[in-house]
């Protein structure tokens, strides 16, 4: 059953905050103002719409093919070569869209000179001791130890504040204000796990989209809000604990509980103490891409039931 | 503040739920959807609520949309006198959603109480309009087939709630351009868009009138056609 992926029906499991953020990034963060705080409102009135108008999809396309079209149309963009598009899965193209668009930003930030880069961690860095650990602490709850340990460059960019330092370290503003918002959402959606995953790679998008397609506004923003579902909606996290989507959340905890205690750093540390830094750095992620992955199957189980109970009936239908 | 400067407190009340209803016009359409397709109603609601959509989304209302928020105003009132009606059809079934959408059902017997005083004759005028809703035709469907067909409904919420979005509801923007609204504007408007819509019906009519012999002529070159059939090429439904 593949009721999880970059499809209309998945827009709503996002939370509304999350929806709002490419709302801004499609409507301009006036404009969104005055736009009613309802996923209907966001995924029907605002984001399909604009899908359908930039995306190319063909005239009384639905909903669904709206969106893979746009999500082709961007990966086509970010350099995604495939010789039978039609072909491809969905799922598929949206795992290379995420890598090519990595690969972009992280080729963008090498190109930045040494001095600029160190200025870049910097700000990062004072940023972080300013209030990242207390957010962290509030994204991840226990995970938070973990992500700390980790110190990888990820978690700088799961703050708010560390993107604005970024980009006043950058010395741009353009088109950055754009994309900030939709980081604010990947911070709290993915929480600074799924930062540390995606990397270096999405601190510029913003950057190489404007650089890249200066002028072309609609395919900018295209792009941003493509993007910005892609790593909003996430890996499937039923696929990446190899669960069945009706799987119950007792055994979902199960299988968590024994990827930790196979897995986890420490113990990893204390029996295999000489286990080469890159491989305990591979297993570090795979730890807190379990925890992800528990974490958002949770909340997507609380969600459904009944928690919520201002969304209609595509969101329901998820059931 | 406005009874200092000697506005009556009713119009003051007024236009403060005018304004209530305004913020809540997107919540307010998808109860709307919801009724529309809501198997425990009988048609006759149903189809009132899809009607009652099509006039929000889709006709030229009583007071035009391109007239910033005061061009909300009969939307909103034709809204509230339509869930009236259709909780007159359906009072048991009505109560589920009193209770799920407490923001659009909120103090509701006194926000048509309200109505009554406020708009005095126009009320029956605009709840004679109400009552042809469920009978208007929209897009080449009656409000009846649309409520049965879960595919045009479907298609009625997103340009529903495209058409929400893009209304951009501002809060302090709806209080500051009903604010300097004086209240006979509102009730001129809605007037004005009543005479306009009996001119309307009456232009309707001649043309159909006119059309029925034609139509009769292409009933007999097209045999089995029905009358729908030859009416969804044409387009006197006023869209």
């Amino acid at each position: 059953m593949s009721c999880y992926g970059f499809n209309f029906r998945a827009l709503y499991y996002l939370d509304i905050e999350e929806l709002f953020e490419v709302v801004k990034v499609i409507r301009g963060d006036e404009d969104a103002a005055g736009i009613a705080p309802d996923k209907d409102v966001y995924i029907r009135g605002v984001i399909i719409p604009f899908f359908r108008k930039i995306g190319k999809a063909p005239k009384g396309a639905n909903k669904d093919t709206v969106m893979r079209c746009a999500l082709v149309r961007v990966a086509k963009r970010l350099g995604v070569k495939y010789d039978n598009w039609d072909e491809a899965g969905t799922d598929e193209i949206v795992q290379a869209t995420r890598r090519a668009f990595e690969d972009a930003l992280r080729k963008r930030i090498q190109k930045l000179s040494e001095e600029e880069r160190q200025k870049l961690y910097s700000e990062a860095r004072k940023e972080l001791a300013k209030g990242a650990t207390g957010l962290g602490v509030s994204l991840v709850g226990g995970g938070a130890v973990l992500v700390g340990e980790m110190s990888g460059f990820g978690i700088y960019l799961a703050t708010t504040t560390g993107l604005k330092a970024l980009s006043l370290a950058l010395g741009t503003t353009f088109g950055w204000g754009v994309y900030q918002g939709a980081a604010t959402v990947l911070g709290i959606i993915l929480g600074p796990i799924g930062w540390t995953i995606a990397g270096v790679g999405i601190v510029a998008t913003g950057i190489v989209a404007v650089g890249k397609w200066f002028g072309a506004k609609d395919d900018t923003k295209l792009t941003l809000a493509v993007i910005g579902l892609i790593l909003a909606l996430g890996e499937n996290p039923f696929a990446f604990l190899g669960l069945p989507f009706d799987v119950s959340m007792d055994e979902v905890k199960r299988v968590r509980n024994a990827v930790m205690k196979a897995i986890h750093p420490d113990v990893l540390r204390t029996l295999l103490p000489d286990l080469p830094p890159w491989m305990v750095s591979e297993f570090d992620t795979l730890v807190l891409r379990t925890q992800e992955a528990y974490e958002r199957i949770q909340r997507m189980r609380e969600e459904t039931n009944g928690r919520s109970t201002g969304n209609t009936k595509a969101g329901k239908e998820l059931l | 503040m406005a009874e200092a400067q000697g506005i009556p407190k009713q119009e003051k009340n007024f236009f403060e739920w005018i304004q209530e209803w305004i913020l809540s016009l997107p919540i307010d359409l998808k109860v709307l959807l919801e009724i529309s397709g809501d198997s425990e109603m009988g048609i006759p609601a149903r189809s009132l609520a899809v009607g009652t959509l099509a006039y929000v989304v889709y006709f030229a209302d009583l007071i035009p949309d391109k007239i910033p928020v005061l061009g909300l105003i009969d939307d909103v009132i034709v809204i509230r006198l339509s869930l009236e009606v259709i909780r007159g059809l359906e009072p048991e079934r009505m109560k589920y959603y009193e209770e799920k959408y407490p923001t659009t059902f909120a103090r509701f017997a006194e926000a048509i109480e309200v109505l009554k005083s406020a708009l005095g004759l126009i009320y029956d005028a605009l709840m004679a309009l109400v009552e042809k809703l469920k009978s208007r035709r929209f897009k080449g469907h009656t409000a009846e087939e649309a409520a049965r067909s879960e595919e045009v409904r479907e298609e009625m919420f997103d340009e529903a709630m495209e058409y929400v979005a893009n209304l951009n509801l501002n809060p302090d923007v709806v209080h500051k351009a009903l604010l300097e609204a004086p209240s006979h504007q509102v009730i001129n408007l809605l007037t004005s868009g009543l005479e306009e819509e009996d001119k309307r019906e009456i232009r309707e009519a001649e043309v159909a009138k006119r059309l029925e012999a034609p139509k009769a002529m292409f009933r007999k070159l097209l045999k089995g056609k029905t009358d729908e059939e030859i009416d969804e090429g044409g387009s006197s439904n006023g869209l």
